[in-house]
C-alpha cells in the first residue's frame, strides 16, 4: 500500500519486515508453496523500493530470481490467474530497475512483456478489469521511456493507448480512484510531453510513473 | 459455495466468481430474514459480507472486477454485524474481526484512501502482533494477500 502512496522509505521496513515473517513460515514449512510464493514477492518489492530510493545496496538478483521462480510456477499452473498477475508486477518492476539506471532499451522490452502477460489475462478473462487498468499504466509508462530516448512519436502513441483504455475502463467504472488517478498521470505526460519536444530532450524532467501494483 | 467462488476467482472466472458471491449472500441474508439472528449466524452473514467484498475488491494480486465501493459497503457491514455481536470471547468472531478489518484496510488503499487504510492497517497489525506466529490469521494473511 505504501509504494501506492510513495512513502517508499516506510514502504521498504514494511518489506522488510514481511520477508522476516516469510522466512520464519518457509523454515517452518519448507514445502509450502504459498510461503515460499510470500518471500519472493517480499525480496521482489525490497529490491524495487531499494532502487527507488537510490539506495547503495539495491540489487536487482533477488527481483530476478523472484521473476524465475514466478515464471516456474506459472508455468507448472497456467490456469492460475494470480502467478500472471504476480508476473505483470515483476516484469514491470524488471523495466522500471532498467529505466531508472538509464536502460531505456532492456526497459522497454521488459515492460513490453508484462503487457502480454496481463493481456493475456484480459483475453481469458472478460470480466477482469485489473489487467485493463496495468495494461493502460504500462502504455503510459512506456510512452515515458519513449519520450527519454526522444521517440516523440511513439511516446504519443503510447499516452494514446492508454488514455483509450483509461476511459473505456472509466465508462464502467466512473468513480474508480486508481483509473482517475491514472488518467491524471497520462494528462501530466502529455504535458511534459509537449514542454520537452520543444526543448528536444527529456532527460531532465521528473516523470512520475504509475506503480503496476494495483 | 465460498470455496466454489474462490476456486472461480483463481482460475480467472472473475464474472463468474462476482455472480455466485452475491448469490451466495442473498442466501444467506434470506437466512437471516426469515430466523431470528443468534450471534453464529451474524457471524456466518458478516462472513457471507466479507467472501462478497474480497471477491468484489479484490485479495492481494488477484483478478477483479473492481467494484471497490461496493467491496467496501460490504466490509463496513460485516464489521457492523460483528459489532452487534456480544460474545466478544468468541474465536470465531474474534478472527472475522481481524479479517474483517483487514481487507477494509486493503480495500480502502485501493480506493486511494491511504490515510484511513493506513491507519486500519497498523490497527490490524497491533492486534495480531503479541504472538504473530502463533496467530491463524497471519497463516490466512500471507496465503491470501501475499502482494498487497
Amino acid at each position: 500500500m505504501l509504494e501506492r502512496s510513495g512513502a517508499h522509505a516506510k514502504a521498504l521496513a514494511d518489506f522488510e519486515n514481511d520477508r522476516e515473517l516469510a522466512e520464519a513460515m518457509v523454515k517452518a514449512e519448507p514445502d509450502n508453496i504459498d510461503a515460499g510464493t510470500l518471500l519472493q514477492i517480499a525480496n521482489a518489492h525490497i529490491a524495487i523500493e531499494k532502487f527507488r530510493l537510490g539506495r547503495k545496496d539495491a540489487d536487482v538478483q533477488p527481483l530476478n530470481n523472484a521473476v524465475a521462480i514466478g515464471e516456474r510456477l506459472y508455468a507448472a499452473n497456467p490456469a492460475e490467474h494470480f502467478y500472471r498477475n504476480l508476473l505483470t508486477g515483476g516484469y514491470s518492476y524488471q523495466g522500471e530497475i532498467f529505466f531508472l539506471t538509464g536502460q531505456s532499451g532492456p526497459a522497454l522490452e521488459r515492460y513490453t512483456k508484462g503487457i502480454q502477460m496481463a493481456e493475456s489475462i484480459a483475453a481469458s478473462d472478460s470480466d477482469d478489469l485489473e489487467s485493463r487498468l496495468q495494461i493502460a499504466k504500462l502504455h503510459d509508462t512506456i510512452g515515458v521511456v519513449r519520450a527519454h530516448s526522444r521517440e516523440w512519436d511513439l511516446a504519443r502513441r503510447e499516452f494514446d493507448s492508454s488514455e483509450a483504455g483509461l476511459r473505456e475502463l472509466l465508462q464502467s467504472r466512473p468513480e474508480d480512484a486508481e483509473v482517475l488517478y491514472a488518467s491524471s498521470l497520462v494528462k501530466q505526460h502529455w504535458t511534459l510531453l509537449n514542454s520537452c519536444t520543444r526543448t528536444k530532450t527529456c532527460r531532465s524532467t521528473s516523470w512520475p510513473l504509475a506503480s503496476p501494483i494495483i | 459455495m465460498v470455496s466454489y467462488v474462490r476456486v472461480l476467482e483463481v482460475a480467472g472466472r472473475t464474472g463468474d466468481a462476482s455472480r455466485g458471491a452475491e448469490k451466495a449472500f442473498a442466501i444467506c441474508e434470506r437466512l437471516s430474514r426469515d430466523h431470528q439472528l443468534d450471534a453464529s449466524t451474524q457471524a456466518v452473514l458478516a462472513g457471507a459480507h466479507l467472501g462478497v467484498a474480497i471477491v468484489l475488491g479484490g485479495s492481494g494480486s488477484s483478478s477483479t472486477v473492481r467494484k471497490i465501493p461496493q467491496a467496501i459497503q460490504n466490509d463496513q457491514a460485516a464489521l457492523s454485524l460483528l459489532g452487534a455481536i456480544h460474545e466478544t470471547q468468541n474465536p470465531l468472531v474474534q478472527s472475522l474481526n481481524v479479517k474483517v478489518r483487514f481487507f477494509l484496510a486493503f480495500h480502502l488503499n485501493k480506493a486511494r484512501r491511504f490515510r484511513e487504510s493506513e491507519q486500519l492497517f497498523d490497527e490490524v497489525i497491533a492486534a495480531a502482533n503479541p504472538h504473530p506466529f502463533q496467530n491463524p490469521f497471519l497463516k490466512d494473511y500471507s496465503n491470501r494477500v501475499a502482494s498487497c
